[in-house]
């Protein structure tokens, strides 16, 4: 019987040729995209959320969105909320490399900073359909991948690939990627449930590149299939490269003008 | 109301009410010296109609059943030299219609700040927050609080200071100057001292009276998990401790608000780890008559965003000598945000006499630009258990109107 054994842990220990293809393409196809959306240094854009429920009925929200990739350190992201009640608050959430996050609430009125709970990545963005983990800029960390095969996406022709999250709290099984071919920006992902269930699609368009590298899009639209729902994101006046510092994101100094 | 017996609202003489008035309007023309031509950005802010009812009529309590207000609050910031000046000027406006001791004009941020790399350097009147738990605010000593205001909880008034800041890698080293002391404001029902005696004129323990310069020094930190912070203030304390003042023949005749001179060191401690955070104010207050320690410790937990509860511990060692009636309670509170509601609810229960307060603030949003508020607050134990200046024993119910621009 030994021999038996030892074929069959040769079977199952040496992953087949075309499975051992699949992981290595899609880790290159994820690596080019990753390495393309970072070194934005920082950025600054305008932000309206948009909620819709099932019959179409929404509330805006606006805000403005500073982000600043710290080196070797992480990132930092600034919400400075518009809407008349809320003008002036701040919502800032310092992460860094190993994931550990930490967040902040400045009130206008009082010149106050207060650390607050930090939300679990799974629970939902101000009501959206997304998630804190989906408002992350597109995050490639995180995932285990594998590459399904090439797919068009309204006439343009993708890469399709499948991603596992590595940790537990990101509320999905696993999704479904497509990444156009010409410059690996993400043009839809599909949320699945572990009995395969399409939970949320989401729909990224209107990419517009800035400073000459940085692709964004305008639009990010989040379905969830179930319910009807969607919430729209919908971005303006990107601006890279502004010179942002860490004392810009510093949650003692939050009082200066912006 | 008669001035000799019952009660009588408490004001500020006319001549200090001018004064007060004539050093925001020096300070405003002051400052608006500094505004280059081409300062920009908007005013914003929001316009308030408020009522508020007060069923009871226990013997010894003031007679309004009803009280009204309108306000308007507004703030706009100029800043220059790159963003590194800049001005912050937010008026508030309040009138009563049937209280001109009620009424307000004041500012609750009117200040000129310069920053640099590390150092900050802020002059003029505004509010710092320095307390971290949901219930109290033993820490806060430098506000001076304004009782007659309609908000659930005692609202802030500006300080006059010059504060100066400083940020090395970390922590952050604070040193305030409080010029210009501002006494208790407490007119109308939400803010009456229940006493018989009429109020005689505050005094002051130091002969410079209310121009004595306070000062204080802050150090706060950010330690793995931790916030922390130490401070320490030494002036005039905004709270008044009241004595009774005799006539000649022995019979008491009146109530004097005495502000004394003390000496504060307080802590400020947070934990932070997920949705958990634990917190701690702390004070040792000492003073002339006397010498105590005094705080705050709690937990707040996040089920999620959008719901919070908290549990907290008060403790004053004064015990019933305390001047508010919140020495050795026991607070728990929730606070619950949805797309269009906010929902908070506290309870505060006296270990030693279980007599409970409960008040709750439901708050919806009408549009994106308006929001309608309830507010109510139940009383339920036995009144004559609570310091006779305590004036959370009143039960009411207030709704609020808010435009926002």
């Amino acid at each position: 019987m030994k021999w038996i054994t030892a074929v069959l842990a040769l079977l199952l220990l040496h992953q087949p040729a075309w499975a051992q293809d699949s992981e290595a393409r899609a880790r290159e196809i994820i690596d080019e995209a990753a390495r393309r959306t970072a070194g934005f240094q920082d950025f600054t854009a305008n932000l309206t959320m948009t909620i819709r429920d099932a019959d179409g009925a929404g509330r805006d929200h606006e805000m403005q969105v500073q982000v600043l990739e710290v080196p070797e350190d992480g990132q930092r992201t600034l919400l400075i909320f518009d809407r008349a009640n809320v003008r002036g608050m701040m919502i800032l959430t310092i992460t860094n490399r190993d994931g550990r996050r930490r967040q902040y609430v400045y009130l206008p009125s009082t010149r106050s900073t207060r650390e607050v709970a930090t939300s679990r990545q799974s629970e939902s963005f101000m009501g959206s359909d997304f998630t804190y983990r989906d408002m992350g800029a597109q995050d490639f960390h995180g995932y285990t991948y594998e590459y399904l095969g090439e797919e068009t996406v309204g006439q343009v022709s993708c890469h399709k690939l499948e991603r596992r999250p590595t940790d537990d709290g990101s509320g999905y099984d696993h999704q479904v990627v497509w990444l156009d071919t010409e410059a690996y920006r993400v043009l839809r992902v599909d949320y699945f449930d572990g009995a395969n269930e399409l939970l949320k699609t989401l729909e990224l368009d209107g990419y517009q590149q800035y400073a000459g590298r940085h692709w964004r899009p305008d639009r990010m639209v989040m379905t969830d299939s179930r319910s009807g729902k969607s919430t729209t994101l919908a971005w303006s006046e990107y601006s890279f490269e502004n010179g942002l510092t860490t004392a810009d994101f510093d949650p003692r100094r939050l009082g200066r003008p912006r | 109301m008669s001035p000799s017996r019952g009660i009588r609202r408490w004001t500020t003489s006319r001549a200090r009410r001018v004064t007060s008035r004539k050093v925001a309007v020096s300070l405003a023309v002051g400052l608006s010296g500094l505004i280059p031509a081409e300062a920009a950005a908007q005013w914003s802010g929001d316009v308030a109609l408020g009522v508020r009812t007060y069923p009871r009529e226990p013997s010894d309590a003031p007679a309004a059943g009803r009280e009204a207000s309108v306000s308007l609050r507004a703030t706009r910031s100029f800043s220059w030299s790159d963003g590194s000046q800049f001005l912050t000027v937010s008026p508030l406006l309040r009138l009563d219609p049937e209280s001109v001791s009620r009424s307000r004009i004041d500012f609750l941020d009117l200040t000129w700040e310069k920053i640099w790399t590390r150092w900050e350097v802020a002059a003029g009147l505004r509010q710092v927050d320095w307390g971290v738990t949901e219930s109290g605010s033993v820490v806060d000593v430098v506000n001076q609080l304004d009782f007659s205001d309609d908000a659930p909880s005692p609202t802030p008034m500006g300080q006059p200071m010059v504060n100066v800041r400083f940020f090395p890698s970390t922590g952050l080293f604070e040193a305030f100057l409080l010029p210009f002391f501002r006494e208790r404001r407490s007119a109308g029902r939400g803010g009456a001292i229940w006493s018989p005696l009429p109020l005689a004129d505050a005094e002051f323990e130091h002969s410079w009276g209310r121009h004595h310069p306070d000062w204080a020094l802050r150090w706060s930190q950010m330690i793995g998990d931790f916030n922390v912070a130490v401070a320490h203030f030494g002036g005039t304390n905004r709270q008044p401790r009241f004595e009774v003042t005799s006539d000649p023949s022995g019979e008491a005749e009146s109530l004097t608000p005495h502000y004394d001179q003390i000496d504060q060191t307080s802590l400020t401690a947070q934990w932070t780890h997920d949705a958990w955070l634990v917190k701690l104010d702390a004070v040792r207050r000492a003073s002339q008559v006397e010498s105590f320690v005094a705080l705050v410790g709690g937990i707040e937990f996040a089920f999620a965003t959008y719901l919070s509860v908290f549990a907290e511990y008060l403790y004053d060692g004064r015990g019933s000598g305390a001047t508010t009636s919140m020495e050795h309670d026991v607070f728990a509170g929730t606070r619950l945000l949805t797309q269009d509601w906010t929902i908070s609810s506290r309870v505060f229960v006296d270990r030693r006499n279980s007599n409970l307060v409960l008040s709750t603030t439901a708050s919806r949003r009408i549009g994106d630009t308006a929001a309608a508020e309830l507010d109510g607050r139940w009383f339920r134990g036995d009144s004559s258990e609570e310091p006779s200046r305590a004036n959370r024993l009143d039960s009411y119910l207030a709704l609020k109107l808010t435009y926002f621009f």
